[in-house]
């Protein structure tokens, strides 16, 4: 039985968020908000703010990992757990209506608080997935003789993966909506067609930005490494180096 | 010979090993026994240096493992623990080729080791692709096994490797475990908490309770030995001794019917004797070990 190669679904979807923008953009009128921009452009604002944002946010939540890995099951870790889970809790609007006013307006800005937005999935991600090898595999590694730099490439890395890897698609996911708000602070992407629209009561409008939004979520969505879900073995990594 | 010479160990204010010295006969199998939290697993983690000692130290053929780069020794003494123990990432042939890879041996010697290694734990090649969730308990287990024989180790650590499965696997893991062992003649330190288990593949037996060796040596020594021993050995001692006696055959070993065997063959029968299939008769004085050995 031969399953789709891994990279079909995030093409497809991509294709499909590429000509749903060229389809979008020819098929309104183009610059119905101000400034006026074409939606190829805001396209690709938008990938830049998500994957950015999401850069601005893994830099410190692995900063933050690695510290509590070298301190150890200290205070730390209680106060980033619970940390972690509050900023879970509260919706992104919210959260990010509380960090707009400190960071400004503009594009950084945005960047900025977008990416503090990342930090806690992304920390609670590599927690996670570090945290769900069992113990017994661990002790077993040393005891067969890996060094912690062999055990933490070919024992931890692929086994905390699954984990590691939902928690970063979640958060692109995530990301990708968060910055449609960017427009609420002057930055582009896709939420300045929505915020255009939701002003002048267009619907059309506020489609052009919400519609190929939806597909660059999903196309983030459907990035996976392992075709036979997250228990499945990590076949492309091999011990011999 | 790995010799152990006043080694302690606590966790805070839990004492797990006290003063524990004792030698450990080379080519042979040593069992460590003694109830749970009696400081077996440490013992045999402190041999590797999983565990560092507080005070004390162990040598192997007479040097000093802290004169040894940890991951080092580590792959020269075969690991080998309760069957949750296989990478779950790895097929069965990456596993059992774990050491040999850290030891960085070029890869047509890699394969051909892995390949005799499935075949003396009797697996059929066809295993080698499979990923360990897709092997039963005693498959699993026979892979630990030849994981830890990947680069031929002088000694085996093994800490309860039949623990976690059901009575018929194990008794055949461990028959085959002796024939393994009569070829292979490495250096077995094994943990259980199981005397039929012990009775059975130890060469000697370490007791060990609360942190201290209680006593070192051959089962059959241990016996009426009173006082502690004797609570941890049981009041059936004496009849469990008798599955490592063999009166049929003329040198200790393990072939043919033990005297336990035959025991129940009498009872069964309701006579003191017994007609082997070999024509021979036992009586039940034939039981009876003659000379302590
Ligand atoms: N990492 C640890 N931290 C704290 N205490 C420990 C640790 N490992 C073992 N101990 C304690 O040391 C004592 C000896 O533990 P050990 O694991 O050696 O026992 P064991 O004889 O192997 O028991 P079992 O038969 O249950 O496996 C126990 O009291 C245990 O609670
Ligand atoms: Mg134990």
């Amino acid at each position: 039985m031969k399953r789709a190669p891994l990279w079909l679904a995030p093409v497809l979807w991509l294709a499909g968020f590429v000509l749903l923008v060229l389809y979008l953009d020819s098929f309104l009128a183009t610059g119905l908000f101000q400034p006026r921009r074409r939606l190829p452009q805001l396209a690709w604002e938008h990938l830049q703010l998500t994957l950015g944002a999401f850069v601005f946010g893994a830099i410190p939540a692995l900063g933050l990992f690695l510290l509590q890995r070298r301190a150890g099951p200290g205070f730390l870790k209680g106060f980033l757990h619970r940390v972690s889970i509050f900023t879970e809790t509260v919706p992104t609007v919210a959260l990010l209506a509380l960090l707009i006013p400190l960071a400004g307006y503009g594009n950084l800005p945005i960047l900025l608080a977008l990416g503090i937005y990342g930090i806690f999935p992304l920390y609670t991600a590599l927690d996670g997935g570090f945290r769900s090898i069992p113990r017994q595999i661990l002790e077993n590694a040393s005891g067969l003789g890996f060094n912690p730099r062999q055990r933490l490439w070919k024992i931890e890395l692929p086994l905390a993966l699954p984990v590691l890897w939902a928690g970063v698609r979640t958060t692109l996911v995530n990301l990708t909506a968060a910055a449609t708000l960017g427009a609420t602070v002057g930055a582009g992407g896709f939420g300045a067609p929505i915020i255009a629209g939701i002003r002048s009561s267009d619907p059309l409008l506020i489609l052009q930005g919400a519609l190929p939004s939806a597909f660059l979520a999903l196309a983030f969505d459907s990035l996976s490494y392992s075709r036979t879900g997250p228990d499945a073995p990590v076949r492309a990594r091999r011990l011999r180096s | 010979m790995i010799e152990v010479l006043g080694v302690s160990k606590n966790y805070g204010a839990q004492k797990a090993l006290d003063n524990v010295s004792l030698r450990f006969p080379a080519g042979r199998v040593t069992i460590l026994a003694g109830p749970s939290g009696s400081g077996k697993s440490t013992l045999l983690k402190i041999l590797n240096r999983l565990v560092e000692p507080d005070s004390g130290r162990v040598t192997i053929d007479g040097v000093d493992i802290r004169s040894q780069v940890p991951e080092e020794l580590r792959r020269s003494l075969g690991w080998v623990i309760q069957s949750t123990g296989l990478f779950p990432h790895f097929t069965v042939a990456e596993n059992i080729a774990t050491v040999p890879r850290l030891l960085k041996w070029p890869a047509p010697r890699v394969d051909a080791r892995v390949a005799q290694l499935v075949d003396l734990v009797r697996l059929p090649r066809s295993f080698l692709t499979k990923y360990p969730h897709e092997l039963s308990g005693g498959e699993a287990q026979r892979v630990g096994v030849a994981r830890a024989l990947g680069a031929d180790p002088p000694v085996l650590l093994m800490d309860e490797p039949f623990g976690s499965l059901d009575p018929q696997t194990r008794l055949a893991l461990q028959d085959e475990f002796l024939n393994l062992q009569a070829q292979l003649k490495k250096t077995v330190i094994l943990v259980t908490h199981e005397l039929d288990e012990a009775l059975k593949l130890g060469d000697f037996l370490a007791l060990l309770d609360q942190g201290s060796l209680l006593a070192f040596d051959t089962p059959e020594r241990l016996q009426g030995r009173g006082g502690r021993i004797e609570t941890f050995l049981g009041r059936e001692y004496e009849l469990k001794l008798l599955s490592r006696h063999h009166p049929l055959s003329p040198t200790p070993g393990n072939e043919g019917p033990s005297s336990r065997d035959l025991l129940v063959e009498m009872i069964a029968g309701g006579q003191p004797s017994v007609l082997t299939a070999a024509g021979r008769t036992v009586t039940f004085a034939d039981l009876i070990p003659k000379a302590p050995q």
